[in-house]
């Protein structure tokens, strides 16, 4: 046993070693009965420096126990199930999210997509959703003639829900609820 | 389990994962580095020296058993030292079962190492071998050189860190560590030879 091992022990009994230079040495003590001994020593110094009492560890406690635990079940712990599900998370959850952008995009316009599909990314829902700012969306405030595209159904649609929405009382309902009775009468 | 964890229980989480991961040998290195302190705990219940030892396998067999459901909530050896003392308890209480009269209940646990039943299981042979030791380990730390008295003792009576010893000895920590070390030497030397009869 060299001096450089004995240091070392006298380290670990400090806690002065570091993960590895620790892990290296309770290796070599496993395999060397010297330096588990020595170690066994020094804790016993150290005990009966603080206590006034000798206790000195039997050299083949570690073997007894060593070899009790030999004629036991391995342990296997369950591993954290959630390995696969963390690594595909962030691309499943981006997929559902384009997947749901398309589908209202396209309940909202279905013939600018069926024409040019290029259109889903840069509408200004899928943007959104994805996370993107639209560089100089404007504002619009109220429906204009632009909007009318869309098709009449939806403006009518619109309008009226625009008009009733602070006033919620059974007179307007009831008058809503007409225009939309009517708007299905159209062909 | 987290990343702030001293270097000390970084080892045992180490290990812990291995046991967990089907390597026993990893345990063999968990109870050698925990075999004197599980012993001198048993030690202060059960007071028989090779019936503490008895009792410290039992406790780090019954570690091993639990180990798959230990999470890391608390520190490796803050989790042995429980399984440990309960397992000591239940030994005395199981021997004093066995004794008449005594009644104990479970919740008297606690009190069982002031018993004086179980105080004065040491022979006579090992008290004074105990004196005869500690009588070297006195004279041989007055014998010591200051700094190397100095430097064991702040480390085992005061408990103080490296660098904290290197402060107050106003020397580098690289001395410190040597110091200490020489000093263990140099009573181990002195004891061998009661021990090794």
């Amino acid at each position: 046993m060299n001096e450089e091992s004995k240091q070392k022990i006298s380290q670990f009994v400090d806690g002065d070693l570091d993960q590895a230079e620790a892990i290296s040495l309770l290796k070599e003590m496993y395999s060397s009965p010297e330096l588990l001994e020595k170690y066994n020593r020094y804790q016993a110094i150290g005990h009966a420096l603080k206590n006034d009492a000798f206790l000195v560890t039997s050299s083949d406690f570690s073997a007894r126990v060593s070899q009790q635990i030999e004629a036991e079940p391995t342990i296997i712990a369950p591993q954290p199930k959630s390995n696969f599900f963390m690594l595909y998370q962030k691309p499943c959850a981006l997929a559902a999210s384009i997947a749901i952008v398309a589908v209202l995009v396209h309940w909202r316009e279905p013939n600018t997509i069926a024409t040019n599909p290029s259109a889903l990314l840069s509408s200004p829902l899928a943007l959104s959703a994805i996370g993107h700012q639209l560089p100089a969306a404007p504002v619009v405030s109220a429906p204009t003639d632009q909007q009318q595209p869309v098709t009449p159904r939806i403006h009518q649609y619109l309008q009226a829900h625009n008009s009733s929405i602070y006033s919620p009382d059974a007179t307007e309902l009831k008058r809503l609820n007409q225009v939309a009775y009517s708007n299905k009468k159209q062909p | 389990m987290n990343n702030q964890a001293k270097p000390s229980d970084q080892v045992d989480q180490e290990l812990v994962l291995r046991v967990q991961r089907g390597d026993k040998k990893a345990f063999d290195m968990l109870v050698i580095k925990y075999q004197h302190k599980i012993i001198q705990l048993v030690n202060r219940y059960v007071k028989d020296p090779s019936e503490s030892q008895d009792v410290a396998q039992e406790a780090f067999v019954r570690a091993y058993k639990a180990l798959a459901n230990f999470r890391g909530d608390s520190a490796f050896y803050t989790w042995l030292y429980r399984i440990a003392s309960n397992t000591a308890k239940n030994y005395l209480l199981n021997k004093l079962r066995k004794t008449p009269q005594y009644e104990i209940d479970i919740q008297d646990a606690e009190q069982l190492e002031n018993l004086p039943e179980l105080q004065c299981l040491e022979t006579p042979e090992r008290l004074l071998m105990n004196d005869e030791l500690l009588e070297v380990l006195k004279l041989t730390i007055a014998s010591l050189p200051e700094e190397m008295r100095m430097a064991i003792t702040l480390r085992e009576f005061d408990g103080m860190s490296y660098e904290e010893i290197a402060e107050t000895m106003s020397c580098p920590v690289g001395t410190v560590r040597s110091r200490i070390f020489r000093a263990r030497e140099a009573i181990d030397q002195a004891l061998s030879t009661l021990l090794d009869k």
